[in-house]
């Protein structure tokens, strides 16, 4: 009897030894990539049904500020319709200068779009959400460092790690996503922005001399090779200064909840 | 046999499929539900420990095949959680009351964790990543929640199971007279 056990005891560790074996070297690819094929259409559609019940309860939990949003954005929408107008005039001139000096229009980016197939991490200690995983890897010529954006164009996170078939993609509220930022001030100071706790976005690195304000955009300042510049990232909601100190920080607010998103876009260069 | 190996198959599949797109989008306190784990102790209490190893390892390689580590991170846990969860079984909590399914679920989940961070920090170790942990209130308080909503999840399925089975109900021995 005592044997027996013994020996489903010893087969049971085989199979898991040869698991990990199998999977450190690399040796269980194509059956990943039959599990990819099969399972990433299924698993868009389940994200799909669990965002809608998530977008109905934060609805509902939302309602109580609905009012004073509506008037907010009122405001805002009568704002955005003034800088519409002006902008599109400047984007006239624009062009034409452009064609003038011969420039390349450089606002017609690559990207492959895919979906929001799984959300957060096992060992996410924030418990916020602070990845996702899309549907899209390296078969589709996604690499680490990609700029991920919603629809509106506004950056979401970066890519983190891939695989064939999929993407791991760190939030803008993760600490593991740092992007090379400007403010739209001024100076157009640059900076770097960073998650904290997965709640909010910080930009550091600031000079102190520098002038920030509240509600100034923040947007990517094409340091970085695979991003490219000008998309936003957020805008200010508080600065701190301290004489003590070298750099001052601020604190930035997204302009869209990229947990809600279930189609997003990876940018390539 | 083939039936069930296929039978099986497909149920792990959906119960992957359930837990790793479904659940993850959920709102709040939802989404910090471990169904793979709950369904596993139901699994051991109600099945087998034999049943109940190979989901472990079917789970497991899914879970896998989706994650960004360098080893089998979420097969390994599984796996010890599930041995753990049958020595628990074995040795303390030999009945199939709600008091041991929430026993066996409460220290699964703590074992099941820990294993996942103490993994999850040798990965990042050897592949010479950042891993940090913030011990404040908010980490202690997403851990917890995780506890009670897999606390939650057993619980409502025991009774649902009770009520759709004579599996879980209580027996009684009743004397009757003799006439």
């Amino acid at each position: 009897m005592r044997n027996t056990n013994r020996k489903k005891i010893l087969i049971y560790l085989a199979v898991i030894g040869l698991l990990v074996f199998l999977y450190a070297f690399n040796l269980l690819g194509p059956l990943n990539k039959v599990i990819y094929n099969i399972l990433n259409p299924i698993f868009s559609g389940f994200q799909s049904v669990s965002s809608n019940i998530r977008l109905t309860y934060n609805e509902q939990t939302d309602k109580i500020d609905l009012r004073e949003h509506i008037k907010e954005l009122e405001n805002q929408v009568n704002q955005l319709t003034e800088e519409n107008a002006r902008l599109k005039i400047l984007e006239n001139e624009n062009g034409i200068l452009r064609e003038h000096l011969g420039f390349l229009v450089k606002n017609e980016y690559n990207y492959v779009m895919s979906n929001v197939i799984s959300r957060g991490d096992a060992v996410e200690t924030s418990g916020m959400e602070e990845t996702i995983i899309i549907d899209k890897g390296a078969k589709d010529g996604v690499y680490p460092g990609l700029a991920i954006v919603s629809g509106q164009g506004i950056i979401i996170g970066k890519v983190a790690e891939v695989k064939e078939n999929i993407s791991q993609v760190n939030l803008t509220n993760s600490n593991k996503c740092k992007l090379a930022a400007t403010i739209l001030n001024e100076d157009k100071t640059n900076g770097i922005t960073e998650g904290e706790l997965g709640l909010i976005i910080k930009m550091e690195f600031i000079p102190q001399e520098e002038e920030v304000n509240i509600g100034d955009i923040i947007v990517t300042s094409g340091l970085e090779q695979a991003i490219p510049r000008g998309l936003v990232i957020g805008k200010v909601t508080q600065a701190e200064k301290e004489n003590n100190e070298i750099w001052q920080f601020a604190t930035l607010e997204p302009l869209i909840k990229a947990q809600d998103l279930v189609i997003v876009s990876v940018l390539i260069p | 046999m083939y039936k069930k190996i296929i039978l099986n198959t497909f149920l792990v599949i959906g119960l992957f499929a359930v837990h790793f797109s479904f659940v993850s989008g959920l709102p709040s306190l939802l989404r910090n539900l471990n169904l793979i784990l709950v369904i596993l102790i139901l699994i051991l209490g109600l099945g087998n420990f034999k049943l109940a190893f190979f989901w472990a390892i079917g789970l497991g390689i899914f879970l896998d095949a989706y994650s960004f580590f360098s080893f089998n991170v979420f097969l390994i846990s599984l796996v010890s959680t599930i041995i753990l969860a049958n020595l628990l079984q074995t040795n303390f909590f030999t009945d199939r009351s709600l008091y041991s399914f929430l026993a066996l679920t409460f220290f699964s989940s703590i074992f099941y964790e820990v294993c996942l961070y103490v993994l999850s920090f040798l990965d990042s170790f050897f592949s010479r990543q950042e891993f940090k942990i913030f011990w404040n209130f908010g980490f202690f308080k997403n851990e917890l929640s995780k506890i009670f909503i897999n606390l939650t999840a057993i619980f409502i399925f025991y009774y649902f199971i009770s009520l759709i089975s004579k599996n879980l109900q209580p027996v009684f021995l009743v004397r009757k007279k003799l006439k």
